[in-house]
């Protein structure tokens, strides 16, 4: 199921071409970075001048900070750049980091409307846009901010969709491979629109691919069971929480001893959405308690006296125990009088 | 998540995939080099940095009097063919005059070419060299913008910053871009802030790529004294500099040494478009074999060319 871009939230977006060298427009945490982060190789061997201007591939790529990670998804097309030299023309969007270390389950499943979007603007004059153009109501995350981003050493991994796999399909499929494989080992992964003769590349629709899927799924769909929560549909206010499960449990697909440690490590966007709403309450809580202790200290009544200040509810409080006391020690001193009488008759 | 070695399937399974480690040069490798010289192109995506050293390569290995011989450095992860691979990807690209590809963007593309030079007529003189293959996006990081200082790549820096490194700086002027000037000018005072003692052993060239194309626009636009020019000469290369890089200009004509510094067109010869695509079906070496004395006297102090009974015999044609 596509959804609009209006309900999947991501921390930055950019556009990238070649032109006269490599220029990009974003914002959020890719506003002013590094164009060699958008980098797609313009040399005769490299596969973006191989292909049809007309073939738009998606791309996963890792990018690395001194203080944060995150991935880009996207889309590239090759073109020209002024110098009729080859080149390239892309968007993508920034998402968070998804793996056990920082979980977090996302489904770059619901990226295809908001890349199908940004593809429709790629063109010669791509820049020239305000990037609201691309998809007015995409909501970023956070601010701008300038990160010195930078990709890690290693090689690009080539894929190719299978026939009949939608951009929904791909994107899972190209999530669950970055998840084992992108990152350090490889920091870039290309998805070719089709096998390419000659040129080596592997399939999404590979048996490991779907089966890791598939565990994807389950896993997503577990953890929600765990929660007692159904699963959700896209909600037009939290976009971040919606996770969409076409997988069925079945005896066979019972989670490893490895799965199950996932499991118990996955959170949820419902759990962190909840988390949230409950660090808010407390806050306000907190908040409610200083107002008080606030309206305490500018109580009349309670000027001028020494030592620490009580509000008024809290004396009254402390003359009922007072009062309670004197009772209590009436009945005692009545009991050891009786007792008394009672002892000396007896003498007697 | 399926154990790897689970995994099986038909031909392209991911089982088989595994990351090649790739040699590269590092910021420590750089910094513990203790000598060599080093030719510095520095100018915009597209000025034709990697057009003037496939030139200059072209010219070393098929025309000139000389026997070259490229190294394969052993670094960290192991030999580094890349420079190898480099020279062989231009060497069919001179055959059949296709131009080089762009340089890829990233710090991790910087390659080095390593290159001993020996002359084979005339005086017996011999130098080694490197020139490094990288981005104009890298190098433009030097112009400071809104909120943003200059900045160099820490590679690049490290290159800079060791002293035992002589550098000729060649400045690739092209009629495309307008902003030369302020490239080149922030990239100096960038050098004279962060690396002043670089500078003082550093030589200063500038290229005039595209002359047909520079001699049009400065027809075009006139210099101060409206004087037009027919011909690309001397005269008309200053006039260009200075009308177009004014400030770049002033800093080559204080340079301190004259005999450090080199204002040269750089013509590469016929070219035309063959399937949509420019080709140089006729190489022209003149300019690049004058800006190769130029840099080869500045790494040996002196310049190819006839012995003295090559030239009391007035042998001219002594290569």
């Amino acid at each position: 199921m596509e959804v609009s871009c209006k309900e999947f939230r991501v921390l930055g977006r950019a556009f990238f071409r070649t032109k006269n060298g490599l220029i990009a427009k974003g914002e959020g945490i890719l506003h002013d970075a590094p164009v060699s982060i958008y980098e797609f190789g313009r040399r005769r061997q490299d596969i973006l001048t191989q292909i049809d201007t007309k073939d738009q591939l998606l791309f996963f790529r890792r990018l690395v900070s001194d203080n944060l990670d995150v991935n880009i998804v996207g889309t590239v097309s090759p073109c020209l750049d002024v110098f009729d030299r080859n080149g390239f023309v892309g968007a993508c969007v920034a998402v968070s980091l998804d793996n056990r270390k920082h979980p977090r389950i996302q489904d770059w499943g619901r990226l295809g409307a908001v890349l199908a979007h940004g593809a429709n603007e790629l063109s010669r004059d791509t820049l020239q846009k305000p990037l609201h153009d691309w998809c007015s109501s995409l909501t970023i995350e956070g601010e701008d901010s300038r990160f010195n981003w930078r990709v890690p050493r290693g090689h690009t991994l080539y894929m190719h969709r299978e026939q009949g796999m939608t951009a929904r399909d791909v994107l899972r499929s190209m999530q669950v491979v970055a998840q084992r494989y992108g990152g350090n080992q490889y920091p870039t992964i290309l998805v070719l629109e089709h096998a390419l003769e000659g040129f080596e590349s592997y399939s999404l629709g590979s048996p490991e691919v779907r089966d890791d899927v598939k565990k994807m799924e389950m896993l997503q769909e577990d953890r929600m069971l765990r929660s007692n929560q159904q699963p959700v549909t896209p909600d037009p206010d939290h976009g971040r929480s919606t996770l969409n499960f076409s997988s069925i449990r079945t005896t066979e697909d019972t989670p490893s001893n490895q799965d199950l440690l996932a499991m118990v490590e996955v959170l949820t966007e419902q759990d962190r959405t909840m988390s949230r709403q409950i660090g808010h309450l407390e806050q306000e809580v907190e908040r409610l308690q200083v107002l008080i202790r606030g309206r305490g200290k500018k109580n009349p009544t309670m000027q001028g006296q020494s030592g620490p200040m009580v509000a008024p509810h809290n004396n009254n409080l402390d003359m009922r125990n007072k009062g309670s006391l004197r009772v209590i020690w009436l009945i005692t001193f009545l009991i050891v009088v009786v007792l008394f009488v009672a002892g000396v008759v007896y003498f007697l | 998540m399926q154990d790897k070695a689970s995994l099986g399937g038909p031909r392209h399974t991911l089982e088989r995939i595994k990351a090649k480690p790739k040699v590269g040069l590092s910021v420590q490798e750089v910094e513990e080099k203790t000598a060599g010289n080093y030719v510095f192109s520095f100018g915009f995506p597209g000025s034709g940095k990697t057009t003037f050293q496939w030139m200059l390569m072209n010219y070393l290995l098929n025309e000139g009097p000389f026997r070259v011989e490229i190294d394969i450095p052993n670094r960290a992860q192991g030999d580094d063919w890349e420079g190898r691979e480099i020279i062989n990807t231009w060497k069919s690209q001179w055959i059949e005059g296709r131009f080089p590809d762009p340089n890829e963007s990233g710090e991790q593309d910087v390659r080095e070419v390593h290159l001993s030079v020996t002359t084979t007529s005339g005086k017996r003189l011999a130098t080694e060299f490197s020139f490094l293959e990288m981005s104009g996006e890298l190098l433009q990081q030097v112009i400071p913008t809104e909120g943003a200082p200059p900045a160099l790549a820490p590679l690049l820096n490290a290159y800079l910053s060791n002293p035992h490194l002589k550098f000729c700086i060649v400045l690739l002027l092209s009629p495309d871009v307008e902003e030369n000037d302020q490239l080149f000018a922030s990239f100096i005072s960038y050098l004279k802030k962060y690396f002043p003692s670089m500078l003082e052993k550093a030589s200063l060239a500038v290229i005039v790529s595209k002359p047909d194309e520079s001699l049009r626009r400065l027809n075009e636009h006139r210099s101060s004294d409206g004087k037009s020019f027919t011909k690309f000469d001397a005269d008309a290369l200053r006039a260009y500099t200075n009308k177009f890089c004014g400030e770049t200009y002033q800093i080559w004509q204080d340079w301190k040494s004259p005999d450090k510094t080199l204002l040269s067109p750089l013509s590469l010869g016929q070219i035309e478009q063959i399937d949509g695509e420019p080709r140089l079906v006729e190489a022209n070496f003149n300019h690049i074999e004058q800006i190769f004395y130029w840099l080869f006297k500045q790494f040996n102090g002196k310049e190819p060319g006839p012995t003295f009974l090559q030239k009391v015999l007035g042998g001219l044609n002594w290569k």
